[in-house]
């Protein structure tokens, strides 16, 4: 196969990003492509413009009950997602605390509620929930769903909600630091009842603890939020 | 909610968060059925392509990188290959080859006067609107419609290599032109 130059792959980057080529032709072209950062970088700007130009398709308004029936689509595959084969959460021991790595938040504090508004207490972690049945798990995702932690949920009415984000480091690289206005926790419960409160500021060895009340079968979801509405992770708690 | 990005709401919806998925699936329903629809031509069929399409964006999710565009712009993408694959699916790919929706928006005279888009939208039409007809057609039907440059010189009688010379010619400059206008993530 001939080894392709940078001038010819620029010339034809377009047809390159459109998925144009076949054969030969493309063979050559990947191979380059493989070794070559700049026409890589060149190719995929040009991918990305031809992905932009689908913004400019026309509009239609689709029958009424299509965001419903999407919605529907989407609880019927809901099992097949989380079902074994998929991502599995970080520490196999549920309801256990790992230990040892770098989590979300900072000290263990003997047993301090620092907050406690509107039914929903958030404290810095105490050993209080030690030997508590854990009632459900969750696994923290991110948006792509990365799997990043997990959640659990035990006790009832007020029920803690723990939260060990193992992962966080890695979100941080990627997403570009953390949010100098800190993070928000937002839990909801399956009467629809959603609160949101300040998380305890970071720190280096803990993870965050939330107390909510409600007994905790009825804890749905939890999601950590930044000062400007990003979720950065969630979970849905599944009894375990 | 709606104050939100796309991308915030993107992130709520693969999180399964309800009322994210609600609000994400309504704020870009009409351009995925409208894709669907130009695509597909059929409304029974378009209605069945952009749920596949969403769903598969749920499922896929994790492959979705906002360093590489924007969260609209990649649903778009899964969304027009659900309709290319439902149409060959039926045997109709030559119904739509060759046959660029007439209501591609991109036509218009005054893109900013276009009701219910989004400013990067009216944008990529302003900068569509810019390029010279045959640049625009032919980058449309391998973009839209998905052809190759072979099926597009075909079906205009146009030779091969002058088709493949205004699609690369259209997509530079459409590059070029958006690099200063459209806000990328």
């Amino acid at each position: 196969m001939a080894v392709m130059r940078c001038e010819q792959l620029r010339d034809m980057a377009p047809d390159v990003a459109l998925g144009l080529l076949t054969g030969r032709e493309r063979a050559a072209a990947l191979a380059h492509l493989e070794r070559c950062e700049t026409c890589r970088t060149e190719v995929a700007a040009l991918a990305g413009t031809a992905d932009e130009l689908l913004l400019a398709a026309p509009e239609a308004t689709p029958p009424d009950g299509f965001a419903a029936g999407v919605l529907a689509r989407l609880a019927a595959e809901e099992p097949v997602r989380d079902a074994p084969g998929a991502p599995a959460p970080i520490d196999g021991d549920r309801g256990a605390r790992p230990s040892g790595r770098r989590r979300m938040v900072v000290a263990a504090v003997a047993a301090v509620v620092v907050l406690v508004v509107g039914g929903l207490a958030v404290a810095l972690r105490s050993d209080g929930g030690a030997g508590t049945e854990v009632a459900a798990t969750a696994v923290m995702r991110t948006g792509q769903g990365q799997v990043v932690g997990e959640a659990t949920v035990s006790g009832d009415a007020p029920a803690a909600v723990e939260i060990d984000v193992p992962g966080w480091d890695a979100m941080v690289d990627r997403w570009g630091g953390a949010s100098e206005a800190g993070y928000l926790l937002a839990v909801e419960t399956s009467d629809g009842e959603r609160t949101v409160k300040p998380a305890p500021g970071a720190g280096d060895d803990d993870g965050w603890s939330v107390t909510v009340d409600a007994p905790a079968g009825d804890v749905t979801t939890v999601s950590v939020l930044d000062d400007e509405g990003r979720v950065w992770c969630s979970g849905r708690f599944r009894a375990g | 909610m709606w104050d939100l990005s796309d991308e915030a709401l993107f992130a709520g919806y693969a999180a399964g968060d309800d009322q994210a998925a609600a609000a994400f699936v309504r704020r870009l329903e009409r351009k995925v059925y409208g894709l669907a629809l130009a695509i597909v031509r059929d409304p029974a069929d378009a209605h069945d392509v952009a749920q596949e399409a969403f769903v598969r964006a749920w499922r896929f999710a994790a492959s979705f990188d906002e360093r590489r565009g924007s969260v609209a712009a990649w649903l778009l993408g899964i969304t027009r290959n659900v309709a290319l694959d439902s149409v060959r699916g039926r045997g109709r790919r030559g119904d739509i080859v060759g046959d660029v929706p007439g209501e591609w928006p991109a036509d218009v005279d005054d893109p900013s006067e276009v009701v219910g888009v989004r400013d990067d939208a009216a944008q990529v039409m302003a900068v569509m609107a810019g390029l010279p007809p045959e640049q625009r057609d032919a980058l449309v039907a391998v973009t839209l419609l998905g052809l190759s440059t072979r099926e597009v010189s075909e079906r205009s009688a146009v030779p091969h290599g002058t088709v493949k010379t205004r699609v690369r010619l259209g997509l530079r400059k459409l590059r070029s032109e958006m690099e200063g206008q459209v806000r990328w993530p």
